[in-house]
């Protein structure tokens, strides 16, 4: 997802000649990579127990680095609004 | 079904609510922030809920302690987190010894350790079963494999034990007064034939505390390390019969671990939840984005609508299973409440994280801290373990 959302940015006519969807794939692709992090990161820390939640490792702060990921520019659940409106072809209006 | 509350439980939870909003939770996020393994610890608050029977509350009412039953421990957990989670366990981790000095310490022993425990407001106690190389294991050990579980070693020396190895991740290890401790006496056969459960006082010979834990989460909460070198116990400080194992030289009571200690944490986490639903609807109510109320974007909405109904279910859950306990009652659900609990209370925290937006992650240490509180579940207890475990109870 990251590689196609970046590979999309550099060719925008491909976007234009309707090659590939005109969905905001960098956004796709920084949820679905907020997501990953998280879970990975949750999941690595949990295979190492006790130590997973211990500030001498790393793994903590890695959990925390997806928090911060995930929270970047909009919340996941304002992201994936935006996901959705883009595939429904909503124009939202601006507020004042 | 009734849910009401009897005078007692309520007077523990009105108690346990003024201590928390009063003590509690003005220090929460300070000694939080503190950076280290140990500074974040403060005896100040210890003797101050010491003071309205919070670290004694499970002694039995025979001994001299407020002998409040299992609902009214569930409150006063749930009431205390929601002040500060880890001060909440502080006070708790008390209570499981407690039960079991109650239930399977001789006299001999309860005069020797009960009554200093009652008398001192900075006597703590904590339970060193697992070790470096040993942690889960200890919980569902593969049958019959000498092999699995606890290596600390327990030689008989005349009407001694000597003790020598290592414990790790300890409750209370930098502060307590007193420890129970799993150790092999027998290393040739499984740790049901061949463990034994000694009292370790602090001062015993040969004892020392060794590293504690700088944690993610429960910054307050104390974890560390036992070490045993040439450590002398006499004979009388055995709990149980030598050779039978932690769960049966309880005398089968295991409201030290499995029962009272999976509703202890299932209790502290709904307390967390309270907090977290409280925060999210404050910063909803008051913080606008977009020209609006954040409590006015239905993505806002449905975050407050999962919180409340998840902590609802939460406290439910929590408050039959006390029930049940107070009943004589044990099933399953006191396992199974506890991963349930590590469940909601992860997805409760983030969620007010997410309605607090940037600022909750970054900014708000009180947001980010309640995220790394909950985590912190997962890590307690084997709670993987556990949910395979719990199979076994399930008819």
């Amino acid at each position: 997802m990251i590689w196609k959302a970046a590979w999309t940015l550099d060719h925008p006519e491909a976007v234009a000649g309707r090659s590939v969807s005109e969905l905001p794939l960098h956004v796709i692709a920084r949820v679905a990579s907020a997501e990953a992090v998280h879970e990975v990161t949750l999941l690595a820390a949990e295979c190492f127990g006790a130590m997973g939640v211990m500030r001498d490792m790393p793994l903590q702060k890695y959990v925390n680095d997806g928090f911060i990921i995930a929270h970047s520019e909009d919340t996941d659940g304002a992201a994936k609004l935006q996901i959705a409106e883009s595939v429904a072809g909503f124009e939202r209006k601006l507020a004042a | 079904m009734d849910f009401s509350l009897n005078e007692e439980q309520r007077h523990w939870q009105q108690e346990a609510r003024k201590f928390a909003e009063e003590v509690l939770r003005p220090a929460s996020v300070a000694r939080d922030q503190i950076e280290g393994g140990f500074a974040p610890w403060d005896w100040d608050i210890i003797e101050a809920g010491s003071k309205l029977g919070f670290r004694t509350l499970a002694v039995s009412k025979e001994w001299g302690g407020p002998g409040a039953d299992f609902v009214s421990q569930a409150i006063v957990m749930a009431e205390l987190a929601k002040g500060d989670s880890a001060m909440s366990k502080a006070f708790s981790q008390n209570w499981k010894w407690s039960h079991l000095i109650s239930v399977a310490c001789t006299d001999d022993q309860k005069n020797r350790f009960l009554k200093p425990f009652l008398a001192d407001h900075r006597y703590v106690m904590g339970r060193g079963i697992t070790e470096p190389n040993s942690g889960s294991d200890n919980r569902m050990p593969p049958e019959d494999d000498p092999k699995a579980g606890y290596r600390l070693k327990a030689v008989k020396d005349g009407n001694e034990w000597v003790l020598n190895g290592e414990k790790c991740f300890i409750a209370n290890g930098s502060v307590g007064s007193l420890f129970f401790v799993d150790a092999r006496s027998n290393p040739d056969v499984n740790i049901k034939q061949g463990g034994t459960l000694f009292m370790v006082p602090k001062g015993t010979p040969g004892f020392r505390i060794g590293k504690v834990f700088n944690k993610r989460g429960w910054r307050f909460y104390q974890n560390a390390e036992l070490i045993f070198e040439n450590a002398r116990l006499p004979q009388e400080n055995v709990v149980g019969a030598v050779g039978t194992g932690s769960v049966k030289a309880g005398k089968g009571d295991t409201t030290g671990g499995d029962i009272f200690g999976d509703l202890e944490l299932a209790a502290n986490a709904l307390g967390v939840c309270d907090d977290a639903v409280e925060m999210a609807m404050a910063f909803a109510r008051s913080h606008k984005r977009a020209g609006k109320y954040l409590m006015e974007h239905q993505l806002v909405q449905l975050c407050v609508h999962e919180m409340h109904m998840l902590t609802e279910a939460l406290r439910s859950y929590v408050m039959r299973t006390a029930w049940q306990h107070d009943a004589g009652s044990h099933s399953a659900n006191a396992g199974l409440v506890m991963n349930y609990s590590t469940d909601i209370i992860q997805r409760v925290t983030r969620l007010n994280m997410k309605v607090h937006g940037a600022e909750g992650c970054m900014m708000n240490a009180r947001a980010d801290k309640l995220v790394r509180d909950a985590m912190v579940w997962t890590h307690l207890a084997g709670d993987t373990v556990q949910r395979i475990k719990i199979l076994k109870r399930l008819k």
